[in-house]
């Protein structure tokens, strides 16, 4: 792949003794939209606010461009932030708000840009966003996403090197966050930006990035592409945090042969020893119902709820309650059989604590 | 909701006709007589009391109350700023405690305070008997400008910092950190950010200080032993010695100056707020 850009090397952060961040290494590379997943309190805004400069590391470096940065001020680094709830200036109207950034440079450093310049650049940061008649607007008179607009124009007019984004769109409502996700992705790919997008909702995040880190307790749970995530999740965490899971317990009772709920199933090479203890992962889309007597598995129905495109089936086998997708109804109490392809069955390290 | 709330202000209305705006009707009303005292039978129409405005006296009064109370506001808007603001970025868990330890002189009788103040001073007072050291004679703050500057400061300072303190707390911490990361540096931002989120604190402050300042007469009375006379002192004089006539033309005149310098103030404001 390309250039490493970001380097975070075994940072830790904790506030009042309890520790947010612990002992965390990541490589952000050129031109890759990566997003920090987690619930909150994971500790990924603390990670972002330290590559931002808002926050110290306690141990460990922060490397941009192959430099520690660790005691490096916010506005010397090559890195803008769009923040959670804007943090748009009020007393400045919107054009303002956008060349703030360049305003700064322009009054304080030995190149001074014409004013003019200033103007232009300010302005094409605003056609960008698709704000075009907004520019003397006040601040208070925009709209939820117009502000987001302004703050995402205000962040890229310096032309960093690395955009971060703190759960930018928590606050817009659906739709309008589905276009600004496209928009972003759009973006992204046309500046050539490095973007670190930080967010609890899976969805945007497998959207959107090139690679997803999933976050849990200041740990990062699994690193990788979206696809990689959802279809092999390496722990419980990341399989129930990603989508809806079925996870049961089982044996790897033979090179690629898993057994659960009683039955043996074919499943892919797994590195685990024959008759160790596994998770069994099963999205609930991956199951096949098929009339009982043709199946494995036989489960009762306990409830079928219509979800638009599909119905969500709750079905009961050995007290074990399982989720499944169809796009037929299944009246409650009729008997289902389920079958699994090989290739659907994910198997996961058993983890100790649980 | 609200109507019920009004009736709530129905003592206050009372207490505002009672006891400010009949008192004031009067004192209009006392400009053009001419009479001794409060005395109804010698009863005269007159536009004479108005001569006293272009004596020197009242116009040196009104120049000095000016003058004393710009130098005290310009001061209290320094040292008002920096405590709020030190304050406002400590790590104290209880800034309410100091708050109230900053106010807490305002507890005291102003007089007293005063006095007490008048009192350390002058070059023998309660420190130097305590500690034994013997002073210039010529040493005294006493009676000076200087000590009725400090006498105004010393008073009115906690309207200027409870006002800055409050604006700066309404300032959202978020906003500095995008100064920051928008590439300006911490004094970029304090003067872009910060300072301008919460200029209304100062104008609010200016305002609470400057009046009282200008139109007070005990601080430089007692401090100023006589030596510097504002247009409260003249205004006093004028009611002790029952000429109630000019007393009630000067008190007016400060009034109507206050009322449209408040004016100025607010406008000016209102327009920061939209141009920016």
């Amino acid at each position: 792949m390309s250039k490493v850009l970001i380097e975070l090397n075994q940072i830790t952060k904790a506030f009042d003794g309890e520790i947010v961040v612990n002992n965390l290494n990541l490589q952000v590379y050129e031109n890759e939209f990566l997003t920090i997943l987690g619930p909150s309190g994971c500790g990924k805004t603390t990670t972002l606010r330290m590559i931002a400069g808002f926050v110290k590391p306690d141990a460990g470096e922060v490397i941009i461009n192959d430099k520690v940065v660790n005691d490096l001020a916010p506005y010397a680094r090559p890195v803008n932030t769009v923040f959670q709830r804007y943090a748009l200036f009020p007393h400045l109207n919107v054009i303002k708000n956008i060349s703030f950034g360049l305003d700064k440079i322009n009054k304080f450093t030995l190149h001074k840009m014409l004013k003019d310049a200033v103007k232009d650049e300010a302005n094409r940061a605003l056609k960008l966003v698709k704000l075009e008649n907004f520019a003397t607007k006040k601040i208070s008179y925009l709209s939820g996403g117009q502000m987001q607009r302004v703050a995402l124009a205000r962040a890229l007019i310096n032309r960093p090197q690395i955009l971060l984004l703190d759960e930018p769109m928590a606050a817009l409502d659906l739709k309008l966050r589905q276009d600004m996700q496209y928009e972003l992705k759009e973006m992204q790919r046309k500046l050539g930006i490095t973007f670190i997008f930080i967010t609890h909702d899976q969805e945007e995040a497998m959207t959107m990035s090139d690679r997803i880190v999933v976050m849990n307790k200041g740990i990062i749970q699994q690193l990788g592409t979206p696809k990689d995530i959802y279809n092999e999740p390496v722990n419980r965490f990341v399989a129930n945090f990603i989508g809806e899971s079925n996870i049961v317990r089982g044996i790897y009772t033979n090179d690629k042969e898993v057994t659960f709920l009683g039955e043996t199933f074919a499943c892919e090479a797994y590195p685990f020893r024959i008759g160790e203890a596994v998770d069994v992962v099963i999205r609930p889309e991956d199951f096949d119902v098929v009339n009982a007597d043709k199946a494995k598995i036989v489960a009762k129905v306990t409830s079928c709820i219509f979800k638009g495109v599909h119905y969500e089936i709750c079905a009961n086998i050995n007290d074990l309650e399982l989720v499944i997708h169809t796009y037929e109804e299944i009246l409650v109490d009729n008997l289902i059989g389920l079958n699994v392809d090989p290739y659907e069955i994910h198997l996961m390290k058993v983890e100790e604590d649980e | 909701m609200n109507k019920r709330f009004r009736k709530m202000a129905i003592p206050y209305l009372i207490w505002l006709y009672l006891l400010a705006l009949v008192p004031t009707f009067f004192m209009v009303v006392l400009i053009f007589l001419d009479m001794e005292g409060l005395d109804t039978d010698n009863i005269r129409f007159t536009f004479d009391n108005f001569l006293q405005l272009k004596e020197v006296s009242t116009l040196i009064a009104l120049l000095n109350s000016f003058k004393y109370a710009f130098i005290s506001t310009v001061i209290c808007i320094i040292l008002g700023y920096i405590s709020a603001y030190v304050l406002y970025k400590s790590h104290i868990r209880n800034k309410f405690l100091v708050l109230t330890i900053l106010i807490l002189p305002m507890w005291s009788n102003l007089l007293l305070r005063t006095q007490a103040l008048a009192n350390i001073m002058e070059p023998h007072n309660i420190i130097t008997d305590l500690l034994g050291i013997k002073v210039n004679e010529n040493m005294s703050l006493a009676g000076s400008g200087i000590a009725v500057v400090i006498g105004l400061v010393f008073t009115y300072l906690p309207f200027m910092i409870l006002p800055i303190y409050t604006a700066l707390e309404k300032v959202e911490p978020m906003l500095e950190e995008a100064s920051l990361d928008l590439g300006a540096n911490e004094f970029q931002t304090f003067f872009h950010v910060t300072l301008p989120l919460s200029f209304k604190g100062v104008v609010t402050g200016s305002v609470m200080v400057f009046l009282p300042c200008m139109s007070g007469f005990a601080i430089p009375e007692i401090l100023g032993k006589g030596n510097i006379v504002m247009i409260g002192n003249i205004i006093e004089q004028f009611f002790k010695n029952m000429n109630y006539n000019i007393g009630s033309l000067l008190a007016i005149v400060i009034l109507i100056l206050i009322l449209v310098s408040i004016a100025i103030v607010n406008k000016f404001d209102r327009e920061g707020e939209t141009i920016r």
